[in-house]
């Protein structure tokens, strides 16, 4: 792949809270991390010229993004990086469409090929570790650019909600009230 | 902080109400009979259902007497037995007045001095906490003392007393947000000092705690409506206090006038109360980058 045209690596990880509270904790999990970033180096941020409150397009080989920034000086300067697994679809995990995971959340998923580019060999391969299948998040290419501002309030690609098998999560999670 | 409104008529009030035993308790004037009754009825509903009000702010009303037994070590619990006390040394003068036509001055000169100590023991909630700034410092109990004074002063007919009182009111006012503004700044906690990592450097935050609302946010960072905060101040000073007193130091005296003079100050208190509660910046905030 050319490096000109992608000249910045993106990374994503679970945040360390996630891994503490496998599958509980969910409301507590909402309030420490509910929204996330495109972290960029100083470097690129002095390159693009950001501000803070601005969104950038992130664009790779395989799909596009527009994301809000914030600006980390503790960083490589070709790199880019946002925590994985905040950013939801509307109506998933039976949000509403307004939580926040689901408007200033967002994933790398959108820039990320399910397969590996054909090697004439007929077959397509899997875009990950061939013994775990933990997905190639390591190996991605970007660049980015400032979005043109004016732009919507919520990050893109924005899909409409999602039908949920269960009811509406309720607005206030209560613990340690009277039960009678 | 959130200025929670519950908090707010029971500071104002209650103050009032004290205010008024100060100057009943004195002697300045010693109103026996109906008019007593109506004098103490007022004095107690005041302060007392400021009280009641206060305990409407806790999550558990029902524990709020476990509240008086910290006294040793908490301006509020302080408070509220100093409360209780005035209560029960002022009763006494009180019921000899309205009921006997005997009142006993020694008991109510010892009730009025609680009660101006049951103000002060309601200022030093605020003042003493370190972690506020613009609480901490000696307007704070400069505004409530001189506040109970006034409008105590105002409600017992003192009028010649009074004037002066809310002029005095004024000036404390004015003092308390002018030193206040620049508390925080002045103060020796920084984003640097929060985070210990000063010596290394100017420190920015790259991201809060945590991206959602909780308690603290609620409770200490309430930054909601700040911006009225110029105008309030300019109600708050003109009505809780320099027009009360220019009406009493330059109209003749009256129960119309006086009416209009204790609905103002009530009214110019209420915008001061709210604005000490909104304006107060708590230092926890410095973890969030914001006050």
């Amino acid at each position: 792949m050319p490096e000109g045209d992608f000249p910045l690596h993106a990374l994503t990880q679970r945040p360390m809270a996630m891994y503490h509270s496998w599958g509980s904790q969910n409301a507590w999990l909402r309030q420490i991390h509910g929204v996330n970033p495109l972290f960029v180096s100083g470097e690129i941020w002095a390159e693009h010229g950001f501000a803070e409150g601005d969104w950038a397009i992130l664009t790779s080989a395989h799909g596009e993004i527009r994301v809000p920034v914030a600006r980390m000086d503790a960083l490589n300067g070709k790199t880019v990086w946002t925590w994985n697994a905040i950013g939801k679809r509307k109506g998933a995990w039976a949000l509403s469409p307004e939580a926040p995971e689901a408007n200033r959340g967002f994933l790398l998923n959108h820039l990320i090929h399910e397969l590996l580019p054909p090697r004439g060999d007929g077959l397509r391969w899997a875009n990950s570790d061939p013994v775990t299948g933990q997905a190639a998040w390591y190996d991605l290419r970007v660049r980015i650019r400032k979005a043109p501002p004016g732009g919507p309030d919520h990050a893109e690609p924005d899909f409409a909600p999602i039908a949920s098998p269960v009811p509406p999560a309720p607005g206030t999670v209560r613990h340690g009230g009277r039960t009678s | 902080m959130h200025p929670a409104p519950s908090l707010i008529l029971f500071t104002v009030l209650s103050g009032l109400g004290f205010g008024l035993m100060v100057w009943l308790g004195f002697g300045a004037l010693v109103p026996l009979g109906w008019v007593g009754f109506v004098f103490w009825a007022l004095a107690y509903g005041l302060a007392g259902g400021g009280l009641l009000a206060a305990t409407f702010h806790l999550g558990h009303p029902e524990r709020a007497w476990r509240a008086l037994s910290q006294w040793r070590t908490s301006w509020l619990s302080r408070e509220g037995v100093l409360s209780i006390v005035t209560f029960a040394v002022m009763a006494p003068h009180a019921a000899g007045s309205v009921f006997l036509d005997r009142p006993l001055p020694v008991l109510g000169a010892l009730g009025g001095g609680l009660a101006l100590l049951t103000v002060f023991s309601t200022a030093m909630i605020y003042a003493q906490l370190r972690s506020v700034p613009r609480w901490h410092h000696w307007t704070t109990p400069a505004v409530f003392m001189l506040a109970a004074l006034a409008g105590g002063g105002l409600l017992a007919g003192q009028v010649a007393a009074a004037g002066p009182l809310f002029a005095l009111l004024a000036v404390a006012l004015a003092l308390h947000w002018h030193m206040g503004d620049r508390r925080f700044a002045a103060g020796p906690d920084t984003a640097e000092s929060a985070t210990g990592l000063g010596r290394i450097g100017k420190v920015r935050l790259l991201a809060p705690p945590h991206t959602g609302r909780n308690y603290l946010l609620r409770e200490m960072v309430h930054v909601v409506g700040r911006k009225h905060a110029a105008r309030l101040r300019l109600i708050a000073l003109a009505a809780g206090a320099v027009v009360p007193a220019v009406l009493l130091v330059a109209l003749p005296a009256g129960h119309l006038l006086g009416a209009l003079a204790v609905l103002l100050h009530l009214a110019g208190m209420l915008a001061a109360r709210w604005l000490f509660f909104a304006e107060a910046e708590h230092v926890v905030g410095l973890y969030y980058g914001r006050r």
